[in-house]
């Protein structure tokens, strides 16, 4: 049994999962960022791995992933600029509290 | 079962389970640190897949740059109370629930796909090992290596010629603006914050 | 050189002036202010509105005289005065209308392309007004300066009442303030052009009445006679509106006099025609355009058969079959042609013997040329309205009683407005409209005036209050005025008003002093005796009495009996109207008798009541020498030249030369004339200003004189008889009706003051029923209508909104338990979504 597209595929969504679990159930905001990069390395994980098994996306894949880890490391400065401010606001971190949009 | 693809079972083991270590764990800073194998692990497969670069800059980005940033976010705001923040049982029902339905929709998707066209084939030159050129060009907009290697043409793809320095353009103009963002979000407000 | 006829301006205009400059000086909007710190001072300043008024006066006489021996002159240098009239009138347009144009049956009067109508402010002098020019001021002089001193109580900053019995603030310089405005307005009605402005002056004095009547205001007699005089006056005055409303419609123009105006070409030279300069008509005279004229401007004089110049052109209006209207020249028409100037102004061409053509206005010259006509009954008509206005001014039957009641003003302004000046402004009113009355409305005039003479007359006779008696004989005296106009003794009326005028001022005069030296009693059978202690002024009362009675050779005989011979002759030839000569005859008796009882039963006898007459004595100064200077100036009437030759007289003579033509040339017909004509219906007044020889061996004139004088003595005798002993006026049922004025209040009471009032609350009544229960009604309906609204508003249309709003609430409320705020449950319910939709597509794709 050789390891095909499939099993790259099956492994990010394994972590894709994974991701969105942890963003679903950790109430420390740090923790929901975490999941948050556990998806991103996902959809990096499914870029590269189709860019390795088809040719003409060889060298696409490898950008887009470049870019979503470049996402990623803004995405995570910006998130976790915000954590800190809610943090330096609320002296919490717990999205649990987090309800302001509450309607 | 060949050395490849047995590197491949151990990484997506590594990965796949830190991933789940690092959703279940309870204490954020063991969640970091499970953070941390899953990188480590998706940047191995980068490696495995024959792609150095990317790999590198995985471990260069994530595990040397976003890892340290939750790290030290982590410590900023580490006070007790926070640390251990548990979610309820039902919570977990739930999200144990959707997680598996999710993984399962996915997953079958996958396995009704049927992959033709997509199989393992050698690497091109340009993206050969220890070499970054070939990326490099494409970054820059040359199509040089195109032209001496004329990729194949795939059925119901539009053929098109890789031209992305207009992405790596906005990549940069978008990281400036992310610190810029950054920098304005995360400086200190005491000043405000006493007169309020 | 100054125009003469500014003179006259300035000379009517100055006591207008005086007037409305005393306005600020009496202030009666202050009349109830009482400042007792500047009293004195008050008294000292407010001496300047007598001594202003009588500075205004006087230098208006003077002018007037200036005035008179130039118009003399002028007349005597030869000019014509009537081709010429510049110098001496002058006007200004002042509203410019456009002319209605209707064309219907029976209002053949109008064309719908008559020019506009201007009507215009302007004076015009001729002979009539210099002479009462003169007269007005010398007399209103006199008066002023017998005020001067008899309203002296009235320069106290505080005056007690005597018979109110109040104390008010003095108001002299108000007395002066209206007397002067009075005099000025009262000259500017003789000098006004125009009927129009001629009414306006005539509101004017008339409100000038009112204040004065009312002076003392405070006093209920005197409030209520004020109004009285306004009110029956403002009846009067309708038919004045309705009269000239007639004229102008019809006629165009409301001028008194002819304009006329040299003709000027292109480059504005005179054109002149054999020698002399070319003149057009500009405007029309009332007179001119309702009697028919002797010529053209060129020259050729108008024949046609039937229609002599200076007659009204009686004609009967016929239509062609083609429409063109045609009038016929008959003796009797229904219409009476309305010339104009375009008329006169082209030739007297006659395409067409004896028809005119009314409508062609189209057609090149022609004498007919858009000739319009006026009905003959509305020109009756337009002058019994006028009339009725004269009635109210000068007191006739019917509208007489509020001349009595006027008593209640001071005596200044008994004697100058309500006996010698505002009341004969009628007289004067009729005898400048003579030309256009009918003859028929002569005839009205003529009974309404000698039935008030004889009215008049009977109610003096037995009058206690002084002034009231003086009153009744003013009345009776104008309804002898008005009984001359009516009959054609145009001349002798106007004579008599000036004779009347300056003995009955003198004899109101007397009476002022009189009465003030008696404690204010003016009741006669309190009075007597007074021959000694007042000599002077009972000689000149007697003066006035004889006078006014008739004796021969005094200023009242000459005119007087030139109207009895006048009303004789008229009345000796037409049986019909025997009661004009009769009545006036018997109330020459009557009138001698009332004034010999009023002059014996106050100077001569013994004092009835001493504590009344024991005070009173000789006044001299002013109230002496005024009273003087107006018995002067009625001898200066009558007397000069010659006191025997009447006819030489210059004041008659200049009567006689004011004359309009048509009453010459009427009186002319009369004395050649028959019976025929008068029954015929034209009208023939009687003159008997023919030269002595001619009138001494008519008839009826001899007759008159003889009659008169004889009437006097017998008067003179019954009164003296009746009055020689010392007893009171007869008390009885007759003389009580008499001296209520025949009760003729409570006839105007019951038959229009009642009347009036019973309609008014009828229809306060329907008012208060009909109207207002309508208006109740529908305010009612709008409110259920509204209540009903209110319920659909408040029930439907709220309700659907309320509702609108509760759903939105609900729905709103439902909706946020959704909007938890949790980040996490939003992802998991995306979460949930992207996992159906996944399922979904896995199933379909299956």
């Amino acid at each position: 049994m050789t390891i095909t597209l499939v099993h790259y595929l099956v492994l990010a969504a394994i972590l894709f999962v994974a991701g969105l679990v942890c963003l679903l159930v950790k109430r420390n905001a740090i923790g929901v960022l975490i999941g948050v990069e556990l998806m991103l390395n996902a959809g990096g994980l499914n870029l590269a791995a189709f860019a390795r098994f088809n040719r003409s996306f060889e060298l696409d894949g490898q950008v887009f992933t470049i870019f979503v880890i470049v996402l990623a490391a803004a995405e995570a400065a910006i998130a976790l600029a915000i954590v800190l401010n809610y943090y330096n606001n609320a002296t919490s971190i717990d999205i649990e509290k987090a309800q302001e949009l509450q309607g | 079962m060949s050395l490849p693809d047995f590197i491949f079972w151990c990484l997506a083991l590594l990965t796949a389970g830190s991933a789940i270590a690092t959703a279940v764990s309870t204490q954020i800073v063991r969640s970091a640190v499970w953070l941390m194998f899953t990188l480590a692990g998706v940047a191995g497969l980068y490696f495995l897949l024959g792609f150095e670069f990317l790999g590198a800059t995985q471990l260069l980005i994530y595990v040397g740059g976003i890892l340290i940033l939750v790290i030290f976010a982590v410590m900023l705001t580490a006070q007790g109370s926070f640390s251990q923040m548990p979610a309820s049982r039902g919570h977990w029902l739930v999200v144990i629930v959707i997680g598996g339905g999710l993984l399962a929709v996915i997953t079958s998707t996958l396995l009704s796909t049927s992959w033709e066209g997509f199989s393992a084939s050698p690497l091109t030159k340009q993206t050969d090992t220890s070499n970054s050129d070939g990326l490099a060009l494409t970054f820059l907009g040359s199509s040089q290596g195109e032209a001496a290697h004329p990729l194949p043409a795939v059925p119901g793809q539009i053929k098109h010629i890789v031209h992305s320095l207009f992405v790596f353009e906005i990549i940069s103009v978008h990281l400036l603006v992310v610190l810029i963002g950054a920098a304005y979000l995360a400086r200190a407000r005491r000043a405000r914050r006493e007169a309020a | 050189m100054i125009d003469p006829g500014l003179l006259y301006l300035v000379a009517a205009s100055l006591p207008v002036l005086a007037g409305l400059a005393l306005v600020w000086l009496s202030r009666p909007w202050r009349h109830d202010h009482h400042d007792y710190d500047t009293a004195t001072r008050g008294e000292r300043h407010v001496r300047w509105a007598g001594y202003l008024a009588v500075a205004s006066i006087g230098i208006s006489a003077i002018l007037c005289l200036i005035g008179l021996f130039w118009y003399l002159q002028y007349q005597q240098s030869g000019r014509d005065h009537f081709q010429n009239v510049e110098p001496w009138a002058a006007s200004i347009p002042w509203l410019s209308l456009p002319r209605l144009g209707f064309e219907g049956k029976g209002n053949l009067g109008f064309s719908p392309d008559a020019p506009g109508v201007d009507l215009r402010l302007g004076y015009h002098v001729d002979t009539l007004t210099t002479v009462l020019f003169v007269l007005i001021t010398l007399v209103a002089l006199c008066i002023h300066l017998y005020a001067l001193r008899s309203m002296r109580r009235e320069v106290k900053a505080e005056v007690y009442d005597v018979l109110a019995k109040v104390h008010r603030p003095g108001r002299y310089a108000w007395f002066f303030t209206v007397f002067s405005f009075f005099t000025g307005v009262m000259l500017h009605l003789v000098l006004a052009d125009n009927l129009l402005q001629i009414f306006f002056c005539w509101e004017l004095v008339g409100l000038c009445s009112y204040f004065l009547i009312g002076f003392y205001q405070e006093q209920r007699i005197a409030r209520q006679a004020s109004i009285k005089a306004l009110i029956m006056n403002r009846v009067g005055d309708a038919g004045f509106l309705v009269g000239m409303a007639i004229l102008w419609t019809f006629t165009g123009t409301l001028s008194l006099v002819t304009v006329r105006q040299e003709e000027r070409d292109v480059l504005g030279n005179v054109v002149m025609d054999e020698g002399q300069p070319k003149r057009r008509i500009d405007q029309l005279s009332l007179t001119d355009t309702l009697r028919t004229p002797a010529s053209d401007t060129h020259g050729e004089a108008f024949e046609e058969k039937g229609a002599q110049a200076g007659q009204m052109c009686r004609v009967t209006a016929t239509r062609s079959a083609s429409g063109k209207a045609k009038l016929d020249v008959a003796e009797a028409g229904p219409l009476v042609v309305v010339w104009n100037q375009e008329t006169l102004n082209s030739h007297f061409h006659k395409p067409d013997r004896g028809r005119f053509d009314a409508f062609n206005t189209k057609a090149k010259g022609g004498h007919g040329k858009g000739l319009r006509t006026i009905p003959y009954w509305l020109l009756g008509l337009a002058g019994v309205g006028l009339f009725l206005g004269c009635i109210g001014k000068s007191a006739q039957v019917p509208l007489q009683t509020w001349l009595p009641d006027a008593m209640a003003g001071p005596t200044p302004v008994s004697a100058l407005v309500h006996s010698a000046t505002m009341v004969a402004a009628g007289v004067y009113l009729m005898a400048r409209l003579f030309p256009i009355l009918i003859p028929e409305v002569l005839l009205i005039i003529a009974y309404i005036g000698v039935f008030t003479t004889f009215y008049g007359a009977t109610c003096a006779l037995v009058q206690a209050d002084v002034k009231r008696l003086l009153a009744y004989s003013t009345l009776s005296q104008l309804g002898l005025m008005m009984g001359a106009i009516g009959v054609g003794g145009w001349s002798m009326a106007l004579f008599h008003l000036a004779t009347h005028a300056c003995c009955k001022a003198l004899l109101f005069l007397g009476v002022g002093t009189v009465v003030d030296s008696c404690n204010s009693v003016q009741d006669i059978r309190r009075l007597g005796g007074l021959r000694h202690q007042l000599p002077v002024h009972a000689g000149l009362m007697l003066f006035g009495c004889l006078s006014l009675a008739g004796l021969p050779l005094l200023p009242g005989w000459y005119s007087k009996d030139g109207i009895l011979a006048t009303l004789v002759s008229f009345g000796s030839l037409d049986l019909k109207h025997i009661l004009l000569a009769i009545v006036p005859l018997v109330t020459t008796l009557l009138t001698a008798v009332y004034l010999t009882r009023f002059w014996w039963l106050i100077f001569a006898g013994t004092p009835r009541d001493e504590s009344v007459t024991t005070n009173a004595h000789e006044q001299t100064g002013l109230l002496r020498w005024s009273l003087v200077a107006l018995v002067v100036l009625a001898l200066v009437i009558v007397w000069l030249p010659h006191p025997l030759s009447m006819e030489n007289s210059w004041f008659v003579r200049l009567l006689h030369q004011s004359e309009p033509a048509s009453v010459r040339d009427e009186s002319n017909l009369l004395i050649n004339g028959s019976n025929e004509q008068l029954v015929s219906g034209t009208f023939k007044g009687a003159s008997w200003l023919r030269p002595v020889s001619e009138i001494m061996h008519l008839g009826p004139h001899g007759l008159a004189n003889i009659l008169a004088v004889l009437a006097l003595g017998i008067g003179i005798g019954l009164g003296w008889w009746k009055y020689r002993l010392p007893s009171v006026t007869p008390d009885g049922a007759v003389a009580r009706f008499l001296e209520d004025g025949w009760r003729w209040d409570v006839v105007l009471q019951r038959c229009f003051v009642t009347p009036v009032k019973l309609l008014a609350q009828g229809l306060v009544m329907l008012d208060r029923w009909l109207w207002d229960g309508i208006v109740h009604a529908i305010v009612y309906l709008t409110m259920l209508l509204a209540r009903a609204e209110k319920q659909f508003d408040d029930h439907l249309i709220d309700g659907l909104v309320r509702q609108t709003s509760r759903a939105t609430h609900a729905a709103g409320l439902a909706l946020r338990r959704v909007q938890t705020g949790s980040v996490q449950l939003y992802l998991i319910l995306t979460a949930l979504a992207v996992i159906s939709i996944g399922a979904l597509i896995l199933m379909l794709l299956r």
